[in-house]
């Protein structure tokens, strides 16, 4: 499904990225753990497409296409959902609204129908009602007055209603308190935990990993991929830190 | 890719994203600086109207809240 191989990336001429190569298959979640500065937000924010980090070496296929290729707009057509660590507040601009514009606009690129209005809010509503957040706060500003949270919740309603094949999450668990982590967490796995699409979970702490159980554990440190392993890696980790695994590395 | 990305096709934050904007928006943000924040926001194609109605300049149609 998405195939990195010996990425390097910079930005403003520092090199963060360098040779970093994975492979995620179809109904796996691969979660990447790592110190701060080792590039796993470079990671996310490389694959998603935001402008001012360049490529410099090395290929991403996604679904057998050149990822690198693609403006976001066409990356979020094909497919491709970036969870935020810190969702902006935007105040006067209707969540919903353009959410279903978004929406709309990724189903006629991919040649589906697009959603009527009745259809849509039924989705937003389903989607709202399995992460317990109360529909009304998508009528709502975007993430206007959301607590950490809540913020993190509507991402991941978003994601439900957006159905993408292939999330990224950037440290989704970052900001939340136990309840709101397994909320998150379940809606993970509800949305995501299916044959035919795949989770790159970027995260900091195993206590995410206790809910969505990754298939592959991945340590990255100074911009490469030092070592892979199970969800035992991520408990290792947790218990012996980063350095002294990408140290024996 | 293209110089300018499709943002009908983006969700809210993903507009900003795709810009490199999220950090000066922020900071704005911060900063109280509503001249600022429009200006970003008009970046991405969203503009507030002297009604404070928001306008998405891709179609140029009105955004109902």
């Amino acid at each position: 499904m998405l195939k990195i191989e010996n990425l390097h990336a910079e930005i403003d001429g520092k090199e963060i990225l360098k040779g970093l190569s994975l492979e995620i298959g179809a109904g796996e979640i691969h979660a990447v753990m790592g110190p701060n500065g080792a590039g796993k937000s470079t990671l996310a924010y490389v694959l998603g497409g935001r402008a001012g980090y360049e490529v410099t070496k090395g290929s991403v296929s996604f679904a057998g296409e050149d990822l690198l290729a693609m403006d976001p707009h066409e990356r979020a057509a094909a497919g491709l959902f970036l969870g935020f660590q810190y969702p902006v507040e935007i105040p006067g601009v209707s969540n919903i609204q353009f959410l279903r514009s978004a929406v709309n606009a990724q189903r006629k690129a991919r040649g589906d129908e697009e959603l009527s209005a009745g259809d849509f809010l039924k989705l937003a509503r389903e989607q709202a009602a399995a992460l317990k957040m109360d529909a009304e706060m998508l009528k709502r500003p975007v993430n206007v007055g959301f607590s950490g949270g809540e913020k993190k919740r509507n991402e991941m309603v978003q994601m439900g209603i957006i159905d993408p094949t292939l999330a990224i999450l950037d440290e989704t668990d970052s900001g939340l308190d136990i309840d709101a982590l397994r909320t998150v967490g379940d809606g993970i796995n509800t949305i995501m935990r299916k044959a035919d699409k795949g989770v790159l979970l970027i995260t900091h702490y195993q206590r995410l990993l206790d809910v969505v159980k990754p298939d592959f554990v991945h340590v990255l440190a100074a911009g490469r991929i030092v070592k892979t392993g199970g969800p035992e890696l991520a408990l290792q980790l947790e218990s012996e830190g980063y350095e002294a695994i990408a140290e024996a590395a | 890719m293209t110089s300018k990305p499709d943002f009908s096709r983006l969700r809210v934050n993903e507009r900003l994203f795709a810009a490199g904007l999220e950090e000066k928006y922020r900071e704005a943000a911060e900063r109280g600086d509503s001249e600022a924040l429009q200006a970003l926001l008009a970046q991405v194609d969203l503009r507030i109207a002297a009604d404070g109605t928001f306008w998405d300049l891709n179609g140029n149609h009105r955004v109902e809240d």
